[in-house]
């Protein structure tokens, strides 16, 4: 065990691939729920439109594959401590963070714009467009953490 | 509300859930599919390094689901259109 490879780096590495997985899907169950909160409401009313308002949580789903992802990447590079660096380690932490977080925030963000969202198409039809809109601008804020992810993880 | 009418409704039911579930299916199981089918039969076998190989599979995996929801979205959009009449 050298200074470069201590016994406790694989643990960044570790938890690394965890939070990328736990906090994009912390985001993605709350953007699921509120927007099922949603959906539920609106279809009371007006079930023709279902199909439609599917759209945010199957985008809520698409930010915990991001996570899962980043996640099987960063599991299948660890190393036992020997062939694994200290700085690999806080590279794949790295990882897992910038995607786990940008999950989090695209999952919340996409929960309340699919809530809002879905309970304003039933009144206005003409909104769809709109919501689709931020709905993949909220979206891509989670790509931009899947990138960071993918570039830190190639260092 | 009619016989007729009622079973209008509930063909019309079991075709909007066969279409929903289709999609779901696709985009949950195509890009883990993608993912490893990328990268044991073509990144893997044309001899790149191991990080590099993961990375294009990511990546291509990632597209294909992006392709997916995009194709979902148009259908979504375009669907119901027609049904105007309450």
């Amino acid at each position: 065990m050298s200074a470069d490879n201590p016994i406790y780096g694989p643990f960044f590495g570790v938890m690394g691939a965890a939070s990328a997985m736990i906090f994009s899907a912390l985001g993605a169950a709350y953007g699921t729920a509120k927007s099922g909160t949603g959906i539920a409401a609106m279809s009371v009313m007006r079930p023709e439109l279902i199909m439609k308002s599917i759209i945010p949580v199957v985008m809520a789903g698409i930010i915990a594959i991001y996570g899962l992802v980043v996640a099987v990447l960063i599991a299948g590079a660890l190393d036992p401590p020997a062939k694994y660096t200290l700085y690999k380690g806080f590279m794949h932490l790295g990882a897992g963070l910038a995607v786990g977080f940008s999950g989090l925030a695209a999952g919340f963000a996409i929960g309340i714009v699919g809530d809002a969202g879905v309970r304003g198409t039933a009144q206005q039809p003409r909104l769809f467009v709109g919501m689709i809109l931020i709905l993949i601008f909220a979206e891509v804020l989670g790509l931009y953490g899947l990138i960071v992810a993918i570039y830190l993880y190639t260092k | 509300m009619n016989q007729p009418d009622r079973v209008g409704q509930e063909l019309s039911d079991l075709r909007l859930f066969r279409t929903v579930f289709y999609y779901c299916i696709i985009i949950i199981a195509l890009p883990v599919i993608t993912f490893f089918g990328s990268k044991l039969l073509i990144f893997d076998s044309i001899g790149l390094s191991s990080v590099s190989s993961n990375v294009y599979s990511a990546v291509s995996s990632i597209a294909v689901l992006h392709i997916a929801l995009g194709l979902y979205i148009y259908r979504a959009y375009s669907e119901t259109k027609p049904s105007k009449q309450d």
